[in-house]
């Protein structure tokens, strides 16, 4: 067979053939074109985060226009009755100006702050999807560094632009701030005037925080969202077993055309609901806080949602606890809250690295677990999820006084203990329930599912008839891979190191109680012994034509 | 530091000569980090800090009572003049605001 180069002969073809010749975009988008991608409700996580972001950048690219970044003093001269006259800062007037004079300002703030949290929120459900089905293995370890520091970037975008339009509430959370570094040891002093130029509050710290918020971050998490996304081309996505994926292969819809079309009608949802809730529901009212100014602040203030679990670290600090060493201070009442705070968050991103170290796994791992076929990985993120709820709860320890009318000292002190215990109880009740769920997930495969129905056989036994699984689900219940504790072996020289009784205590912990999945020997002995209940198909016709529905 | 609002009353000064007519000043910047220290409850005699609820007693030199904090707020002896006003006799003593690392040096 002769081939041959076939001219273009319409408009659209021709065009594509003029930027192929010279760009050579033919191979790329053969390329992009086919990648496939997966399909479950979890993995549009992520696309939720990407989206919003992207309203995000629209709605504060917006908002530059108008805004002014200067702590200049100035008299309100908008159309807000109550301010008028009064003195604040150019930053103050022009968020006003932007909320009350500027057409369509107020909806775009209003957008870009309910963008802001939806992102973060989305980013982070994101994570605890990769976490809970252990996306983040070999080879996609270096993604998940990639896509915690855009969990960071996101927390510090949100925090810099919080403060951006100096109202009451952004300069308590800068005074906040300004403590916190302060207080640590050595450089805090030194930081804190570099930051704000001078004491509290000073002249410069809006400007500083601006640049930050709409060129330094910004530009850093388009860099990361870049790298991500790269990775995740170059990874490809993982998928769900079922018959027929592997660890090798992916098995979903190409891209174009039927991705672009999901994911590009998928922006205009994500974008109709924040523009929805930001016309409808009221965030940040800056106008009801008035200016900051040092003095006054307002009982049950709370930070943007994913900046609590911060605030609550600060709050349930232990009272009374700054030590001085050689005359220097060291407020444990700040710096514990901050050292928990880093340490969990540094836990977070090398996770992957811990489990593979424990695991000794070297393989590249493309289908994901069920979060109860990996239940000590499972048990560890209910912990973490359980710190963090709790730390997150201790923001709000007033409003729940309040609230239930309680005794703030008891709500803390109980939350306090809530902390210590709090990812104790988590851990130890998800593990005994992904061992439960994995114990009847064997027993399904190997008897079937109950289906209620007694039968008597002729001999006058009765039997309750089992439903055989189709393959789809069958897979999905034995397709797992399972590990067995580790035992401390001697290196070359024929010493069992420290590292190696480490790894095969902390392996033990993982894999001591662990349910193997049903193998193909047990399957099948155990369908040869009770062949009448489970051969259902003798007594279920209806389960006959969908078994050969599925062999077609 | 600069901004600092005097006058809470107080029922029973220890710090003889520092108040006046039961009349004391304390720093309201929270030693926590920094907060202003905005609500006085009267029958307790407490400060409560909104931020962290750090928890000062004002009867007793402002000792933390509860709550994050570690160090009592600064009091700022003040006197009355001859014609009636009151006046600080001197500056704060100790620092105010949050704790750090050279505050004592
Ligand atoms: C290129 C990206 C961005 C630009 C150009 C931008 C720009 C701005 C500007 C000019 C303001 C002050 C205006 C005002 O509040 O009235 C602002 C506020 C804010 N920004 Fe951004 N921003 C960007 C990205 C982000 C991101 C990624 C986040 C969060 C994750 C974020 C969160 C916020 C928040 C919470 C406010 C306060 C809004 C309010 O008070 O209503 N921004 N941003
Ligand atoms: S700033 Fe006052 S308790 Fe934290």
């Amino acid at each position: 067979m002769t081939s041959q180069v076939q001219e273009p002969k319409t408009a659209v073809g021709k065009t594509a053939n003029y930027f192929d010749e010279r760009l050579g975009l033919g191979g790329f988008t053969k390329f992009f074109a086919r990648k496939v991608f997966p399909d479950h409700w979890s993995f549009m996580l992520g696309e939720v985060a990407m989206w919003s972001f992207v309203v995000v950048i629209i709605t504060g690219t917006w908002l530059t226009f108008f805004y002014q970044p200067s702590m200049a003093h100035t008299y309100y001269d908008g159309s807000y009755a109550p301010l008028k006259g009064a003195e604040m800062t150019v930053a103050y007037a022009s968020s006003l100006d932007i909320s009350f004079d500027i057409r369509g300002g107020l909806i775009m703030r209003q957008m870009h702050h309910w963008g802001a949290l939806i992102f973060v929120a989305a980013v982070g459900l994101h994570m605890l999807r990769v976490f809970f089905t252990g996306a983040f293995r070999k080879p996609r370890e270096l993604n998940w560094v990639v896509g915690f520091l855009l969990f960071i970037m996101a927390m510090a975008a949100g925090f810099t632009g919080y403060s951006l339009p100096d109202d009451l509430l952004s300069g308590n959370g800068l005074r906040i701030i300004d403590g916190m570094i302060k207080g640590i040891p050595l450089i805090g002093p030194a930081i804190s005037s570099g930051l704000f130029g001078g004491e509290f509050p000073g002249t410069e710290v809006i400007a500083r925080l601006y640049a930050l918020h709409i060129m330094i971050v910004p530009a850093i998490m388009i860099v990361l969202i870049g790298i991500h996304l790269m990775m995740l081309v170059i990874h490809k996505h993982t998928h769900y077993s079922g018959p027929g994926r592997t660890d090798q292969n992916v098995v979903g819809y190409p891209l174009m055309p039927v991705y672009v079309a999901k994911a590009g009608g998928f922006f205009f949802l994500v974008f109709g609901v924040i523009a929805g809730i930001a016309a409808l529901f009221t965030i940040n009212p800056i106008w009801n806080y008035g200016p900051y100014d040092p003095s006054p602040v307002s009982a049950g203030t709370q930070p943007d949602w994913y900046i609590g679990w911060l605030d609550g670290a600060l709050r349930l600090a232990p009272s009374n606890w700054d030590v001085s060493v050689f005359g220097y201070m060291l407020p444990f009442g700040v710096l514990i809250p901050l050292v928990v705070s880093l340490v969990f968050l540094a836990l977070v991103a090398v996770y992957p690295f811990i489990e593979k170290w424990v695991t000794k796994d070297d393989r590249e791992h493309h289908v994901l677990d069920r979060p109860r076929n990996a239940p000590t990985r499972t048990a560890i993120g209910a912990a973490g999820v359980m710190f963090y709820a709790v730390l997150w709860a201790g923001a709000s320890t007033d409003l729940i006084a309040i609230y239930f009318q309680m005794s703030l000292n008891h709500v803390l002190v109980a939350m306090q203990i809530l902390l210590l215990i709090g990812p104790v109880i988590a851990y130890w009740v998800t593990k005994r329930a992904c061992l439960a769920l994995q114990r009847k997930d064997r027993e399904i495969v190997l008897h079937g599912r109950e289906t209620g129905r007694v039968v008597r056989l002729p001999h006058g036994e009765y039997i309750e008839v089992h439903e055989p699984l189709d393959k789809y689900e069958l897979w999905k219940l034995v397709d797992f891979k399972d590990y067995e504790p580790i035992m401390p072996r001697p290196n070359e020289k024929g010493k069992i190191t420290v590292a190696a009784r480490l790894r095969s205590a902390l392996s033990k912990i993982y894999f001591e109680d662990r349910i193997a999945p049903v193998s193909k020997a047990e399957y099948e002995l155990a369908h040869s012994e009770h062949p009448q209940e489970i051969a259902a198909e003798e007594t279920m016709p209806r389960r006959k034509t969908k078994a050969k529905e599925i062999s077609k | 530091m600069v901004r600092v609002n005097p006058g809470v009353l107080n029922e029973a000064p220890e710090k003889a000569g520092w108040s006046y007519d039961g009349i004391v000043a304390y720093s309201k910047i929270c030693t926590h980090v920094g907060c202003p220290v905005a609500l006085y409850e009267q029958h307790t005699h407490h400060l409560l800090c909104p931020c962290h609820q750090s928890t000062f007693d004002l009867a007793d030199h402002c000792k933390v009572v509860f709550g994050p904090a570690a160090r009592p707020l600064p009091q700022l002896p003040i006197a009355v003049d001859a014609e009636g006003y009151l006046i600080a006799q001197s500056d704060f003593l100790e620092p105010v605001g949050p704790t750090f690392w050279d505050m004592r040096k």
